[in-house]
């Protein structure tokens, strides 16, 4: 085909070049072909974006550089060309390099027309947008994940909202269950809020000054949470108060602090008025108390005083009654006839059995108003029972009872009173005396236990029933026996033994039954 | 100490019938025996009289026994003293040890109690 030769003027002669310069410097990929899509014109943007020459891409067909590529619509060469022939096209395609590599551009083809207006050719402009292209990408991702997020948080904040709303039900109804009036007071003493039991107590106050509401006041209390919480600075605050019902409540107060640091205090009030009214009746019950207590210090005192007495009183004329009876029925103020003998021996007989009382009745007595000290010292118990037996022995010289002893050294040798131990060994060895038949035997055992010694005496006596055998203990008491009515006596030697050994920390007890003769037995801990 | 009894023996005590059944009954053991029921006369008797024994009453008033063996022996006396009293003998018998008595009597009196005493006190007799 003949080639048409083109006549320029010099003035659009130079206007050309000057385009061509622009074209030659431009960023963008710009390639001209003619209507068969034959390269040619590239300008060096297009060889820097394709990788070919000028000279590589001359009379080549544009379409092959691009036909064929992943991504780009099938016969895109085609469908460009249909679009471009009637008004030119742009839009997004995909282009290879010479190296392969393959790329996304903005491309814009359109027709060069000739005078008459026919097609001869298109002009491509295209522009690499690998880098917008990344940039969308990543602000697609950056979009997807903000998406995400908003759509977990949205979830979480109504997972929060569900969780605020029962949480908020649950502490409504604690704070309309207890007991305790609560309420909530801003840092200019209004009343926020106020719980059902408040409110029971007072009426609805929300909206008022707390002073005003619970007290009647125009002004602050003296003693107020608010200010020791919200002015003092301080994280409790416990205070008791009294209302204008005159109930008295007992207050706890703290603060209530918001995140933009407003404080408002929350009051805890419990009704103490009941507590108040026995406390009152607990200290002057407790007064009383003190009162009585007083009386029976002086009770006491004036006990003691009269066991003084006594002891004075009655042993005073006893002394001389006793002594001079004795002088007599001895002869040493004279001769006696033997009426007077025995009239003198039978009065002092019966003296000393006075005197025994006494000592019975003042035994008890000291002992249990508990003054009575132990003295203590580690003695061998055999000798003082050996004397014990004789002198029971003697004052029934009439009885044949004969005594045994089996105590062994282990259990011999104890830790405590002996002028007590005496007493306890002679009560126990009179009162099995007393019950003891003619011809009978007692006998005194000791051993060694653990942590104690063991004593028992015992008789082959009449033996007592169980009732009395803890009865016997007791101030006073006396079994119902002819023996008893025979001995007569104040029914104390038993107690009296009792509250000796409870002084050493031992403990009592008897073991028998009718007709079967009676064990006493004590321990003493070692 | 001299055995015999010549220097006597001192009764102090206020009840005069008890002093004279004592007084009778060391006298029967043949001892020189003086009484003085005034609490208040008693110092200067024992000074006078140096007894070799002195049996005196624990509660006397205005001047109790206690109080007399206190001053005696605070003065340096330091005659033989068998404490004499209606209270128990448990109560007696740690204070008269420390007052330095010699023996702690109850009464009523158990004479052959007081025997022994005696024997212990002048054993050659």
């Amino acid at each position: 085909m003949k080639e048409k030769t083109v006549t320029i003027p010099f003035a659009r002669f130079e206007r050309l070049e000057q385009l061509a310069a622009v074209l030659e410097s431009i960023k963008e990929s710009v390639v001209i072909t003619d209507r068969h899509r034959r390269i040619i014109y590239a300008n060096p943007g297009a060889e820097r974006m394709l990788g070919y020459s000028r000279g590589e891409m001359a009379g080549k067909s544009s379409s092959r550089i691009f036909e064929g590529i992943p991504g780009n619509p099938p016969h895109l060469a085609d469908f460009v060309e249909e679009k471009a022939d009637a008004a030119g096209w742009e839009g997004e395609i995909f282009n290879r390099r010479k190296d392969g590599r393959i790329f996304p551009v903005a491309l814009t083809v359109s027709p060069v027309l000739d005078r008459e207006g026919a097609v001869v050719g298109y002009v491509g402009i295209s522009h690499d947008i690998t880098r917008l292209k990344e940039y969308e990408a990543a602000r697609r991702r950056e979009t997807e994940r903000i998406e995400a997020e908003v759509i977990r948080r949205t979830e979480e904040l109504a997972g929060a909202t569900e969780k605020l709303a029962a949480q908020q039900a649950r502490l409504d109804a604690i704070l309309s269950g207890v007991a305790e009036g609560v309420v909530v007071i801003n840092s200019d003493y209004v009343i926020e809020f106020m719980n059902r039991m408040l409110v029971e107590w007072y009426g609805e106050r929300t909206g008022q000054k707390c002073h005003q509401a619970f007290f009647g006041r125009k002004t602050p209390c003296p003693v107020c949470g608010v200010k020791e919480v919200i002015e003092g600075g301080k994280d409790f605050f416990r205070f008791e108060t009294t209302d204008r019902r005159k109930r008295h409540y007992e207050v706890v107060a703290t603060p209530l602090v918001e995140p933009s640091g407003r404080r408002r205090i929350i009051e805890i009030s419990r009704d103490i008025t009941v507590r108040k009214k026995t406390e009152s009746l607990v200290r002057e019950k407790n007064l009383q108390l003190t009162e009585i207590n007083q009386e029976l210090k002086r009770l006491l005192r004036v006990k003691s005083e009269f066991l003084s007495l006594i002891s004075h009183e009655l042993k005073s004329p006893l002394t001389v009654i006793k002594g001079y009876l004795k002088l007599l029925s001895d002869k040493q103020l004279g001769a006696l006839g033997s009426d007077q003998e025995e009239g003198l021996r039978a009065a002092l007989t019966e003296t000393e059995h006075l005197e025994y009382l006494i000592n019975q009745f003042l035994d008890i007595a000291q002992l249990e108003t508990g003054k009575y000290e132990l003295v203590k010292k580690e003695f061998d118990v055999r000798p003082l029972i050996r004397d014990c037996i004789r002198t029971v022995k003697e004052s029934v010289p009439s009885q044949k009872i004969r005594f045994r002893i089996a105590v062994g050294k282990d259990a011999g040798i104890i830790n405590a009173d002996k002028n007590k131990i005496r007493q306890v060994f002679r009560n126990l060895l009179e009162n099995s005396v007393k019950f003891s038949p003619e011809g009978g035997t007692i006998t005194v055992r000791g051993e060694r236990r653990e942590d104690s010694a063991l004593f028992v005496v015992e008789d082959q006596g009449v033996g007592l029933a169980p009732r009395d055998q803890v009865k016997v203990f007791e101030r006073f008491y006396q079994v119902s026996s002819p023996l008893t009515v025979k001995h007569g006596g104040l029914g104390l030697g038993l107690s009296i033994v009792k509250n000796i050994i409870n002084l050493h920390d031992g403990e009592i007890w008897l073991e028998s039954g009718p007709g079967k003769g009676t064990r006493a037995c004590f321990t003493i801990p070692v | 100490m001299n055995d015999k009894p010549a220097g006597g023996i001192l009764i102090i005590d206020d009840d005069r019938k008890i002093s004279n059944l004592l007084r009778l009954y060391l006298e029967k053991k043949g001892f020189k025996v003086s009484v003085v029921l005034e609490p208040e006369e008693a110092e200067k008797e024992i000074y006078l009289q140096k007894p070799e024994l002195i049996f005196l009453d624990y509660r006397m008033s205005p001047l109790t026994g206690k109080d007399l063996l206190e001053k005696i022996r605070i003065r340096g006396n330091d005659a033989p003293v068998i404490m004499m009293s209606a209270y128990r003998r448990r109560d007696g018998d740690m204070e008269m040890k420390r007052l330095g008595a010699l023996a702690y009597l109850s009464k009523p009196f158990d004479f052959g109690e007081i025997e022994s005493l005696l024997k212990k006190i002048f054993p050659r007799r």
